[in-house]
């Protein structure tokens, strides 16, 4: 499943396999929003050279789930209120398209799929299996993304809105098994607009969809009362 | 008094150089790339060079094949339709937010920018003209102050600028001075803080450019191919 997340560039031998563990790690909540990465350490835990940890970080850089302090350490992004608001803002405009275009050109084995990830949010939700639920959030909206049929499109989306994602894992286990089960539900009918390939209920269905998880996230933060 | 140089100073440094030999068409699309050749004509490391074209790489300007090496990436007409889809809603944000959010000095720079857009396509200064229609649309982008669209635009967006530095150099010199002009309703738009006339004057330029980029690929034919 992580190897969804991460772009093409993974592909890339030992860089990319080096930038997934330490992606996975994020994901999972090892490594948390604001940590320091320390290469050697890393190259240490990892069993790699520092060479090939320097590099997968750059990847991961360039991905948006690190961040340079200007000359000086790396360390895991963290969202503040305003990130979140901003990419909220592009996620209306950008997703919304993505799902009108989905519902013009999924393929039928696409739909099948998403039913599928959905039948899995559902039941990661039912065990309140936070992790699972999210790993299959993740997969729902990315597969989403690439039934728009527009690689361009694709890689816009990853760029801006994975990073919102990538804090999932940590955020979904804060909450009972009720919330889960909503956050599952607010995924159906957009599923249902892309089956009935209709490109305005599918958009009217994201823009419920974008009202609700952006809802949530704002009160995941002033929970928080920090970074997400 | 002095910017330390580190190593990612100097990484940052090699990708500039490399993006604008690229973006000038000195590089052609498909071409490979030696990482030890470019070491040694940059007179830098070769992880420094290496490290550069990760960050290439993830702006989209070259590929990494497995076990083939590093290429300039190519890109055709389905690969543009699909940029232009792309922009006609994200860059149709920016330009909205552009007009609802820029400083005085940020409209005074895109204003400088689009002047020297001008002068270079009345000099019929190819290559400047390149330069200054890319960096007009990334202003405009930051400008945005939303650095999630901005990064996204980039990532998606950019590549198509190496592919027009392609064409305009094959071009009749008198599209490059309708290609400047072009851009003014939407600066006036966005000089006028009117988000409502900016989105419209975006989209009904950004409909003209596709269409003048279509005619031009069915008249010429395979442009990777003169490239």
């Amino acid at each position: 499943m992580t190897s969804d997340l991460v772009s093409d560039a993974a592909a890339n031998g030992l860089r990319g396999r080096i930038a997934r563990q330490i992606h996975e790690s994020i994901v999972s909540g090892t490594l948390k929003a604001g940590e320091r990465l320390v290469e050697r350490k890393l190259a240490k835990e990892l069993g790699a050279s520092i060479t090939a940890v320097r590099e997968a970080m750059i990847e991961l850089e360039t991905e948006g789930f690190l961040t340079k302090k200007v000359n000086f350490a790396t360390h895991v992004i963290s969202l503040s209120w305003a990130d979140v608001d901003k990419i909220f803002a592009v996620r209306r405009v950008l997703e919304g398209f993505a799902v009108q275009a989905a519902c013009s050109r999924a393929l039928q084995e696409e739909i099948d799929k998403l039913a599928g990830i959905y039948r899995q949010m559902l039941e990661a939700a039912r065990g309140r299996h936070s992790s699972r639920f999210n790993h299959a959030d993740i997969a729902f909206h990315t597969l989403l993304w690439s039934a728009a049929h527009n690689e361009c499109l694709e890689t816009a989306l990853r760029r801006a809105l994975l990073p919102l994602f990538a804090f999932g894992a940590i955020r979904a286990a804060s909450h009972d098994a009720g919330d889960l089960a909503r956050d599952a539900d607010s995924h159906l009918p957009i599923l249902e607009a892309i089956r009935n390939r209709d490109p305005q209920e599918g958009l009217r269905a994201f823009h419920a969809g974008w009202d609700y998880w952006y809802g949530r996230r704002r009160s995941e933060l002033s929970g928080a009362a920090t970074h997400v | 008094m002095f910017e330390r140089l580190t190593p990612n100073t100097m990484r940052t440094r090699i990708a500039q150089q490399i993006r604008q030999v690229i973006l000038s068409n000195q590089l052609k699309q498909g071409e490979r790339l030696i990482e030890r050749k470019l070491a040694t004509a940059l007179g830098a490391s070769l992880t420094a060079v290496r490290e550069a074209l990760i960050e290439l790489e993830s702006e989209g300007l070259i590929v990494k094949r497995a076990n083939l090496g590093t290429y300039v990436n190519t890109m055709g007409m389905a690969e543009i339709e699909k940029i232009f889809e792309v922009r006609s809603v994200l860059e149709a944000f920016a330009v909205v937010e552009a007009a609802r959010n820029a400083t005085d000095e940020q409209i005074a720079a895109l204003e400088t920018t689009y002047l020297e857009m001008v002068d270079a396509a009345r000099a019929q200064d190819t290559r400047t003209f390149n330069q200054r229609d890319m960096e007009w649309h990334a202003q405009v982008w930051r400008m945005s102050g939303n650095e999630y669209a901005e990064s996204a635009l980039r990532r998606a967006v950019l590549p198509y600028f190496a592919f027009i530095a392609i064409r305009i150099a094959a071009v009749d010199p008198m599209s490059l001075l309708r290609d400047a002009l072009g851009h003014l309703p939407l600066l006036e738009a966005i000089k006028s803080r009117d988000a409502e006339k900016a989105q419209q004057a975006f989209a009904s330029t950004l409909e003209g450019w596709l269409a003048i980029t279509r005619t031009e690929f069915s008249d010429e034919g395979h442009l990777e191919a003169r490239a």
